[in-house]
């Protein structure tokens, strides 16, 4: 799962703040971000409703529509480019290759009236003008482990796990470098699930590709991703390995929803869980946006922290005041004060 | 038999049979018979296409059984009259998966909140504004003149809960009443659910695809497969030394943090 951490990323993000235009007003749906994605590695990013993680995933194929939106700051560098300010017709020309997408509900991004096959077909093309198309689409359809004769199908004639294996061939028609999977299983019964997921495994070790796993579902993001991204209302506000950031989380926002997702109850029968709603996007919160909610707030927190890193951990870094206040001791403290 | 012994809701053998697009017969539910008692909870899990939520509206009375029997307080629901139907359905109320879509849009919170206390005469301003400070929407008359889109998700679903407390029920039947809510807050909900039965007695029937919800929060569950229930007991004795293979594999295939 360990991607080389000296090569050149695929993607780069950088400082990234991403705007939508709703009538007059605009409402930062990102709004500071940095993310790095090496070849062959698998990264998690997991948030909740109104956290800007589908946003910025979409950014990194230029998928948020322009007329509605906009970046407002930052950079995204795709393999070594700038590509930031591209316009819709650039975009065109790189989607798929070197990153390519898929999504939560296939239909949405399925044409009802192509049979299968010939969808497939298209993808291939995009990027691979003189490809043996034929061969290339049964070679699809193998690798994602379908008949071929699902080639002469229609959408609505599969079933909702199908059609996700349907999506990924056409992604990896394109050849991607990295596949970005935006709540790929979420629709799909557990059982479905797990095959999903232990294709997309057997697919990255065999085509060397990397994965950007977006999901609410940490024990999902926990049990396939070796470095993991945490947002909350727009912000990263903490990033490590997979054994850091879900073993020792260090932000009191990271540790709160550890303790929701294993849905237990305390010493009174009370269930775990984190006072408070989730922000809305719409809402402008001065300085920390989980402050709030947060058992340790203190009155630094009126003030969004840089990123710290924790001592004597490679690369997990936390954007906390608390944190960097108490550097040595700040787990444990956090967990006695949740 | 004294009252206290008569369970809230019993199904006995009951059959559903749908017919697909090409006249195919499809065996929903396949003579099933549960109980659930005054203030027990109950979950039931499944799959999609397990025939859970066919039970589930079974059991509300909005799909008629094809075969057996449904008991509320120990009277038959097949045997009623309409009216006398409608009189004994009022003792279940559902809470929908989605809360946005089973809310009105263009109604106001007043307005949802009145249709949902009905003709009882109890939908006043004050009665309904304290309805809401109990389900932790507080100030309660503070929300009256809101819209849904107004309210955040978990507001949301604690407004569909105050609708289906609003009749008093017996049993709350909660079709995956947690898939739309976020992880942090999921917590608040199962303790608005657990303070209301404390407070209230009312038994809960919990359809879910969710075995670490079901562990918590059931004391007992029911395993279901293409139209079966394949395993029930103690929802700890079953989630944890499941018996049948369908629930094993139902398990094993929930990803899980190395920590839990």
């Amino acid at each position: 799962m360990n991607g080389d951490q000296r090569a050149t990323p695929i993607v780069k993000v950088e400082g990234l703040r991403i705007s939508y235009l709703r009538g007059g007003n605009a409402v930062t749906a990102v709004k500071e971000a940095s993310l790095a994605i090496r070849p062959g590695e698998a990264v998690g990013l997991v948030g909740e409703s109104g956290s800007g993680k589908s946003t910025l995933a979409r950014s990194l194929l230029g998928l948020n529509p322009q007329s509605r939106s906009q970046i407002d700051a930052g950079s995204i560098v795709i393999a070594g480019t700038d590509v930031t300010r591209y316009g819709p017709s650039q975009w065109e020309k790189i989607r798929g290759r070197p990153v390519a997408m898929i999504f939560q509900d296939p239909l949405t991004y399925l044409n009802p009236v192509m049979r299968i096959g010939r969808q497939i077909a298209e993808s291939v093309r995009r990027h691979d003008r003189g490809a043996d198309v034929r061969a290339r689409v049964a070679e699809l359809l193998r690798l994602v482990k379908l008949p071929e004769a699902i080639a002469r199908a229609y959408p609505h004639e599969l079933s909702g796990g199908m059609r996700q294996r349907v999506l990924i061939a056409i992604a990896l028609g394109c050849r991607p470098k990295l596949l970005i999977a935006d709540e790929p299983t979420t629709a799909l019964d557990v059982t479905t699930q797990a095959e999903i997921m232990a294709l997309l495994a057997e697919l990255r070790e065999r085509l060397g590709m990397a994965m950007l796993l977006i999901s609410h579902d940490l024990g999902l993001v926990g049990s396939a991703c070796s470095r993991i991204y945490v947002m909350y209302a727009g912000y990263v506000i903490e990033n490590g390995s997979n054994g850091d950031v879900f073993i020792r989380p260090a932000h009191p926002y990271t540790k709160g929803l550890l303790l929701s997702a294993e849905v237990k109850r305390n010493a009174d029968g009370r269930f775990v869980t984190i006072g408070g709603d989730v922000p809305n996007p719409a809402t402008i919160v001065e300085g920390c946006p989980f402050r709030p909610r947060c058992p340790v707030a203190m009155d630094e927190c009126g003030t969004m922290p840089a990123f710290t890193p924790i001592p004597n951990r490679a690369a997990h870094e936390v954007r906390c005041w608390y944190v960097e206040r108490h550097p040595v001791i700040q787990a444990e403290e956090i967990h006695a004060a949740s | 038999m004294p009252q206290a012994e008569v369970p809230l809701l019993e199904l006995r053998g009951v059959v559903k049979t749908f017919r697909n697009a090409a006249g195919t017969p499809v065996h929903a539910v396949k003579d099933i018979s549960l109980t659930v008692g005054r203030g027990e909870i109950i979950a039931l899990v499944g799959e999609s296409g397990s025939g859970k939520s066919t039970l589930g509206r079974i059991a509300l009375g909005l799909i008629r059984p094809d075969k057996g029997e449904i008991r509320l307080n120990g009277r038959p629901l097949t045997e009623l009259s309409p009216q006398a139907f409608r009189d004994a359905r009022i003792a279940m109320q559902p809470i929908f998966q989605d809360a946005t879509a089973s809310l009105n849009p263009r109604r106001t919170v007043r307005e949802l909140m009145r249709q949902a206390f009905g003709r009882s005469g109890r939908g006043s301003d004050a009665g309904i504004a304290a309805l809401l400070d109990s389900v932790g929407l507080r100030p309660g008359s503070e929300y009256l003149p809101r819209l849904p889109h107004e309210l955040s998700g978990g507001q949301r679903q604690r407004l569909a809960i105050a609708r289906a407390l609003a009749i008093e029920p017996q049993l709350i039947i909660a079709d995956e009443p947690l898939s739309g809510a976020d992880v942090s807050i999921r917590g608040q909900v199962l303790n608005l659910l657990l303070d209301i039965k404390d407070a209230r007695n009312v038994a809960y029937l919990m359809i879910t695809h969710d075995i670490a919800v079901a562990r918590a929060f059931a004391d007992r569950v029911l395993v279901m497969m293409q139209g079966e229930i394949v395993e029930e007991g103690p929802s700890g004795e079953v989630l944890s030394n499941p018996r049948h293979d369908y629930t094993r594999r139902l398990i094993a295939a929930v990803p899980v943090l190395a920590r839990a």
